[in-house]
């Protein structure tokens, strides 16, 4: 089962996401808290990442960093989404792979979760 | 007997009795002066002889024809006898052949003293009136003519500076040399007290002279020639000041100066201190006529100079031709509404008015029109002033046309900065409402997602309640319908605040509109029949998805304006400066009500709509320096039609996001 790991405050927003992911067949772990994101990374080794772009305590564009110079985690997809408006241009700017705008039609996330993996 | 010395009359007694006034061939004109009386033999009628003196030519015989009195200027200046040679006389000279009975010419040069004198102020005042006086060259030329009339050995001209103390300039004259001194300061302290002294005398009339000099008669140092025997000392006096002095000194000739000499040196000063005076008053005259020229020529404002009586151009300045276009020869001698320069006759008919009334005007506001036909703002200012006892029409005029354009400028981006600074805030606002709006709406969808999914299950697992669960499956769709609703507003809303980003490229207006087309076709339903029509338009520099956006807006708008199945036409074309797409339909046409509030964010007339396509657009196509306008008929239809330019208005700032 490919492991995604969800990162968001919004806890109703992460609770209805991961079952949501479920429904789609992913195996999905969330995370509320942003220091919490490294550690719960390094223990699951998930296939993907799906990050809020604003989240208290995390610098999105050093985490990007932080997980694609490390060996262990490079490998990880890294797929933004937020709430904002005209953010579209922040997961190319920060290095991320791809970009979902909330709310999202749950079969769009689905194609491009899938896009990124098979990047 | 004629005195060729004096140029006098001598009776035979030897006694001067009347001047020589003219010699012509057919006689001779005596003035005998009021003070003497004409002597027994001048009467009418009378018998005469006439011998020029020394002994040389014969006597001339001849009658005198006319005595009466003559006047010089108002006073009588004594009688005058005029004396016709006799017929005999006149033909025994003509025949005798070169010489006239009497030439004066001949009688002036046997008087060289007399003739000089005539000679000097004749020179003096040629001199004096050709070129300023007021300097090194007119005071040798004063000293020379001194010099020729006196026979003085050395001339010397002082020229007074301002202050009782000072000299501006002295200038001495000795045999073919001259030495010329420019001082602009007091003279020695030593010599200041004679000088002063000097000065106070010559302002009393006085004139100093000695024929012969001791070493220790007390002289003034400054005007002290080493080894003078004789000298001269004459003011040159103007009507109000002492102007200089001119000194003559001999150093050979103990008694160098008789009376004559000092009579003509008077003259000669009095003659060299009008011509100063004349020399001054015409420099000042001169400078401040060259400052009014300069102001006039060099000004600011375009000057001119009008006959009030006919109204035309005597004469104009270089400001007012530049500004204008015209040339010298096109104006001088026309009048401005000959060559139209008022764009408004009614103004010019009012600033004539207020000027007649008032006799000046101040800063009239009106338009001119140039040479090229183009109009510029200018202020007029103007006074009624007299030249020469002419009346005439002084008239400035400043062109204020940047000034003016300037203040329109600014005002435009105060009432922009104002809207962008609405915006900005708006645009936090709307931001942050967005995303405050959009995270419940993301659960909302996320719950409505799996709820239909765990409903299709429920269905599956439980057909006896299939219906039910189809039932509420259609409730979960109409809520995901709402929340796609809310997320489309809060998109426009966003749209609306966010300032255009710059990514123009030349593209034709059609190709743009043509992409629009296709959008609008996979969105618009099939609700209404589109008539296309796109003939090409030259590259124009657009902003691609915005401009796309406009054209969305108004098909949209024109959709909802149309009957089921109505016709909607847009079309692109080439216009001057740039291309036009014009948007029709035939549809209810525009309330007049709702005209005045169209372009208004948030207003609409239609249930659902959001207020902000046509000011969403009106933005966009501005940011693009074009323009948007429209025609409607109630019953009949509406038109938009959105201008773009070719060369994008330079003063249209590309905003950031």
């Amino acid at each position: 089962v490919t492991k995604i790991v969800i990162a968001d405050d919004e806890d109703a927003v992460l609770s209805s996401t991961r079952a949501l992911l479920e429904v789609l067949g992913y195996a999905a772990i969330p995370v509320s808290r942003g220091e919490e994101i490294l550690p719960v990374l390094r223990r699951e080794r998930p296939e993907a990442l799906l990050q809020d772009v604003r989240m208290p305590g995390v610098d999105l564009a050093e985490l990007v960093r932080t997980l694609r110079a490390d060996p262990d985690l490079a490998g990880i997809a890294i797929l933004v989404f937020t709430a904002d408006v005209d953010a579209e241009d922040i997961w190319k700017s920060v290095g991320a792979d791809g970009f979902v705008e909330k709310p999202f039609d749950p079969p769009e996330l689905g194609r491009i979760l899938r896009e990124v993996l098979r990047r | 007997v004629v005195d060729p010395l004096e140029g006098t009359l001598v009776s035979d007694a030897g006694v001067a009795v009347g001047r020589v006034q003219e010699i012509a061939p057919g006689g001779i004109r005596i003035l005998f002066p009021s003070e003497a009386d004409p002597p027994a033999g001048i009467v009418p009628g009378a018998p005469v002889e006439v011998a020029v003196g020394g002994g040389k030519g014969d006597p001339v015989a001849g009658q005198v024809v006319w005595i009466g009195s003559t006047t010089d200027g108002s006073s009588v200046a004594g009688v005058e006898a005029r004396i016709q040679w006799d017929e005999e006389a006149s033909c025994r000279q003509q025949q005798a052949g070169t010489e006239p009975v009497l030439d004066l010419a001949a009688v002036r040069h046997r008087t060289p003293r007399y003739s000089t004198l005539a000679r000097a102020l004749d020179e003096l005042f040629v001199r004096g009136s050709g070129e300023s006086f007021d300097g090194p060259e007119g005071l040798v030329f004063l000293c020379r003519w001194a010099r020729a009339l006196t026979g003085a050995e050395i001339a010397e001209a002082w020229c007074f500076g301002e202050r009782d103390r000072s000299w501006r300039l002295r200038a001495v004259v000795s045999g073919d040399s001259s030495e010329i001194w420019e001082e602009d300061g007091p003279t020695l302290p030593s010599d200041a007290i004679d000088f002063l002294r000097f000065r106070e005398a010559m302002r009393c009339g006085g004139q100093l002279f000695r024929n012969d000099l001791d070493p220790g008669v007390p002289w003034p140092a400054w005007a002290r020639t080493p080894g003078a025997r004789a000298a001269l000392l004459v003011p040159v006096c103007g009507r109000e000041m002492d102007l200089g002095v001119l000194c003559l000194f001999d150093r050979h000739r103990p008694f160098a100066f008789g009376p004559q000499s000092q009579r003509d040196a008077v003259i000669l000063a009095r003659q060299a201190a009008l011509l100063l005076e004349q020399s001054r008053t015409l420099e000042s005259l001169r400078s401040s006529e060259e400052k009014f020229r300069r102001i006039f020529d060099e000004g600011i404002d375009g000057i001119t100079l009008n006959d009030e009586a006919v109204g035309t151009y005597l004469d104009v300045n270089g400001e007012f031709l530049k500004l204008t276009g015209y040339r010298r020869e096109e104006v001088i001698g026309r009048t401005p509404a000959g060559i139209g320069i008022w764009a408004r006759r009614e103004h010019f008919r009012e600033a004539l008015r207020a000027l007649r009334a008032r006799g000046s005007l101040r800063n009239f506001e009106t338009e001119f029109r140039m040479k090229d036909g183009t109009l510029r703002c200018g202020l007029y200012s103007a006074a009624r002033i007299e030249v020469g006892g002419r009346p005439c029409i002084l008239s400035f005029v400043r062109d204020v046309t940047a000034l003016r354009e300037a203040e329109r400028e600014l005002e435009k981006s105060r009432q922009q900065l104002a809207v962008t600074e609405k915006l900005s805030a708006l645009g936090r606002v709307v931001a942050g409402v967005a995303h405050e709006i959009r995270t419940p709406s993301t659960y909302v969808a996320n719950h409505l997602f799996l709820i239909r999914h765990r409903l299709e299950a429920l269905r599956a697992a439980l057909p006896d309640l299939g219906s039910e669960i189809v039932q509420v499956l259609q409730s979960v769709e109409v809520a995901v319908e709402g929340i796609g609703r809310i997320d489309r507003l809060v998109k426009e809303l966003r749209r609306f605040v966010r300032q255009p980003v710059s990514g123009r490229a030349k593209a034709s207006l059609d190709e743009v509109v043509r992409g629009a087309v296709e959008l609008f076709r996979t969105v618009g339903q099939g609700r209404i029949e589109l008539e296309v029509d796109l003939a090409p338009t030259p590259p124009l520099p657009v902003d691609r998805e915005p401009v796309q956006q406009v054209v969305l807006n108004l098909l949209h708008n024109a959709m909802e304006a149309s009957p089921s199945g109505g016709r909607v036409r847009i079309a692109t074309r080439a216009v001057a400066g740039g291309g036009e797409v014009a948007v029709q339909d035939w549809g209810a046409g525009i309330p007049p009500e709702a005209e005045a509030r169209l372009f208004d964010p948030f207003f609409t007339t239609k249930a659902e709509g959001t207020g902000l396509g046509l000011s969403i657009a009106r933005r966009i196509v501005e940011a693009h320096g074009g323009s948007i306008r429209y025609e409607t008929r109630l019953g009949e239809g509406t038109c938009f039609v959105v201008f773009l330019p070719a060369e994008a208005d330079p003063t249209s700032k590309q905003e950031a996001p």
